[in-house]
C-alpha cells in the first residue's frame, strides 16, 4: 500500500517533470491525437451529437426569440417541441401521400428499369445512343469496369444492410430530440459553468471566439437552409417542366444533396440523368437534364449562395475537397455533411488565437523596450 | 407573477440593465434580446478582468457586485472610481481595439455581462432599433471625453476618466 502510493507520487512527479519540459504545442498535439482516435473509434455517437447541437443551435435561435418575450425557456422548449409534433403530423398528411406514391411506383417498377437499362447498353438499341457514338462509348465502359445496372440497383435493396442503417436511423430518431430537448432547455447554464472554469486573462480571447463562432455558424446554416430549399424548388420545377418522372422525390433529394459541395450537386444530376435515361431511353433528355444542372449550379453559385451565406465562409477549392473527402473517410456521409462547417470553425478559432498571441507577443515586446524590466509585464 | 414569465435572476438582472446608460431608451423585449445574446460570468474578489495596456475588445456591464477602476503611476496605483451594479466600462473597446487606459480589478464578488466589438458590431448592422440608441448613448458618454483628451498634469489625467454609470 505504502509502496504503490509512493509509486503514483513518484509518477506524478516524472508527469510534472515532463510537463514543464515539454512545450505546450507539443501537450496540444498530443491531446488533439487523443480526441482524433477517440472521435475516429465513437464516430457514430459523434455525428449524433454534431447533428443535435447543429439541430439544436438552428433551434436556439427561435427559443431565444420566444424568450425575450417575457417567456420562461423550459415553457418555450416544450411549446416549441409541441408545435414541431403537430407540424410533422400535418406534413405527413399532405406531402407524404405524393411522396410515397412517387417511391411505390419507383421500387415496384425497378426490375423493369434496370432490365430496360441492361438492353440498352447490351444490345445498343437506342437509336439515339447509336448519333453520339463517343457518349455510348464512354457510358459502355463505365458501366461494364464499374458494375452491371442490375445489380446497381440490386445492391441498394439489400435486406440486412437496410435492417443495420434503419436501426441506427432510429437510435438517431430517438437520441438526436433528446440531446436537442436538453442543449436547448440547459444551454444558458452550460455556457455559464464553461465561462466560470475559464481564467480571466483568457475571458475576452474566449468571448471573442465564441462570438465570432456565432456569427459565422448562424450565418452559414441560415444560408444553407435558404440555398437548399431553393435548389430544391427550381430542381423540381425544372425536372417536372422537362416531364421526367418523380419530380418532387428527385427535387428533395438535389436540395438535400446541395449540403455536400462538388459532390452533392454531381450526385443529385446523376440520379436523375439515370431516372431520365430510363424513361426516355434517350441522349437528348439525358443533355436537357445535364443542362438543367449546370443552370442550377451556375445559379446557385452566382445568385444564391452569394446572397445567403456570403463569401465569409467560403473555403478554399483544395481545402475544402481535402475536408470533404477526410469527412467521409471519417464519419460517412455525416462526415461530408459536417466537415465544410466544422473546418471553417477551427480556421477561425485558429485565427483568433494566433491574432491574440501575436497582440499579447507585441505587447510584450513594447513593454520591454519601454521600461526594460520584464517582471512589470501584467497578464 | 406567470408561471411561464422569466424567473426572478433574470428579472433582476433586467432590472439593472434597464437603469444601464448605455442601454437608455430601449424597450424590455431588447433589454432581454441583449440580457439572452450576451455571456455572463461571474468574478471573484480581487481578480483581475483587464490590464492597462491590453488590447481591448470587449465591454463590460456591471450586474453585481463592484470593480475598482486602477491606474499606474510614478507615486503608484491609484483607483480612478469603484463601479457598482448598473455601471459599464471598457466601452472605448467597441469603438477601436486600443490599449486599455486603465486597469479594471473586481472589489468584491462579481457578475459582469460581456458584449464582444463583433457582436456590437453585428448589432448596429442587424437591428436599427437598438442601435440607433445604443449608438446615441454611446456617443454621449464619449463626449465627455473631448476636451481632456491630452492631460496636461496628473489632476487631468484622473478627470479623463468618466465611466459609463
Amino acid at each position: 500500500m505504502q509502496d504503490s502510493r509512493k509509486i503514483d507520487r513518484e509518477l506524478l512527479t516524472e508527469i510534472k517533470r515532463m510537463h514543464h519540459q515539454m512545450p505546450r504545442w507539443v501537450v496540444l498535439l498530443i491531446l488533439i491525437g487523443v480526441f482524433a482516435v477517440l472521435a475516429y473509434y465513437t464516430s457514430s455517437l459523434l455525428v449524433i451529437l454534431l447533428l443535435s447541437g447543429v439541430l439544436a443551435y438552428m433551434l436556439i435561435a427561435v427559443i431565444n426569440k420566444v424568450e425575450s418575450y417575457g417567456i420562461k425557456r423550459n415553457v418555450a422548449v416544450i411549446t416549441l417541441y409541441l408545435s414541431m409534433t403537430v407540424f410533422f403530423i400535418v406534413a405527413e398528411i399532405i406531402l407524404a401521400p405524393c411522396l410515397q406514391d412517387e417511391v411505390k411506383n419507383f421500387y415496384t417498377r425497378l426490375p423493369e428499369f434496370s432490365k430496360q437499362l441492361e438492353n440498352v447498353f447490351s444490345q445498343g438499341s437506342s437509336s439515339d445512343m447509336q448519333n453520339y457514338p463517343l457518349a455510348e462509348e464512354l457510358i459502355r465502359k463505365i458501366l461494364n469496369n464499374a458494375i452491371s445496372p442490375s445489380q446497381l440497383l440490386e445492391k441498394t435493396l439489400n435486406l440486412s444492410e437496410i435492417f443495420s442503417q434503419a436501426a441506427s436511423f432510429l437510435l438517431a430518431m430517438i437520441l438526436i430530440p433528446f440531446f436537442v430537448f436538453f442543449i436547448l432547455k440547459d444551454w444558458p447554464g452550460m455556457l455559464k459553468t464553461v465561462m466560470s472554469w475559464i481564467p480571466p486573462v483568457y475571458v475576452e480571447t474566449t468571448v471573442s471566439a465564441l462570438s465570432e463562432i456565432n456569427i459565422l455558424v448562424g450565418k452559414y446554416l441560415r444560408g444553407l437552409i435558404i440555398d437548399c430549399i431553393s435548389i430544391g424548388i427550381i430542381a423540381t420545377f425544372g425536372l417536372w417542366v422537362l416531364g421526367i418522372n418523380y419530380p418532387l422525390s428527385l427535387g428533395i433529394l438535389s436540395g438535400a444533396a446541395n449540403v455536400i459541395p462538388y459532390l452533392g450537386p454531381i450526385m443529385a444530376c446523376a440520379a436523375a440523368c439515370l431516372i431520365a435515361f430510363i424513361q426516355y431511353n434517350s441522349i437528348g433528355v439525358l443533355i436537357n437534364v445535364l443542362l438543367l444542372y449546370t443552370v442550377i449550379k451556375l445559379t446557385d453559385d452566382l445568385i444564391i449562395q452569394p446572397l445567403t451565406i456570403g463569401k465569409s465562409v467560403r473555403l478554399h477549392p483544395m481545402l475544402l475537397v481535402i475536408t470533404i473527402i477526410a469527412g467521409e473517410k471519417l464519419f460517412g456521409v455525416m462526415g461530408m455533411i459536417l466537415a465544410v462547417p466544422i473546418v471553417t470553425i477551427s480556421q477561425k478559432v485558429l485565427s483568433i488565437l494566433f491574432e491574440s498571441h501575436r497582440q499579447t507577443a507585441a505587447r510584450k515586446t513594447l513593454i520591454i523596450k519601454d521600461k526594460g524590466t520584464p517582471s512589470n509585464i501584467p497578464l | 407573477m406567470f408561471k411561464w414569465a422569466l424567473d426572478t435572476e433574470k428579472e433582476h438582472n433586467l432590472h439593472i440593465l434597464k437603469d444601464v446608460q448605455l442601454f437608455k431608451g430601449l424597450n424590455r423585449k431588447l433589454l432581454r434580446k441583449l440580457l439572452i445574446d450576451l455571456v455572463e460570468k461571474e468574478y471573484e474578489a480581487g481578480e483581475i478582468i483587464f490590464s492597462e495596456g491590453d488590447v481591448g475588445k470587449a465591454l463590460y456591464v456591471i450586474l453585481d457586485g463592484s470593480v475598482k477602476i486602477v491606474k499606474k503611476t510614478d507615486s503608484g496605483e491609484k483607483v480612478l472610481a469603484v463601479l457598482g451594479p448598473g455601471s459599464y466600462f471598457g466601452e472605448l473597446a467597441l469603438i477601436n481595439q486600443s490599449p486599455r487606459f486603465a486597469s479594471a480589478i473586481t472589489e468584491e464578488k462579481a457578475n459582469l455581462l460581456i458584449m464582444y466589438k463583433s457582436y456590437f458590431d453585428n448589432l448596429i448592422k442587424g437591428n436599427s432599433a437598438i442601435s440607433s440608441r445604443v449608438l446615441l448613448n454611446l456617443v454621449s458618454s464619449l463626449s465627455n471625453y473631448i476636451g481632456k483628451e491630452h492631460p496636461v498634469d496628473e489632476d487631468a489625467e484622473e478627470a479623463e476618466y468618466q465611466p459609463g454609470g
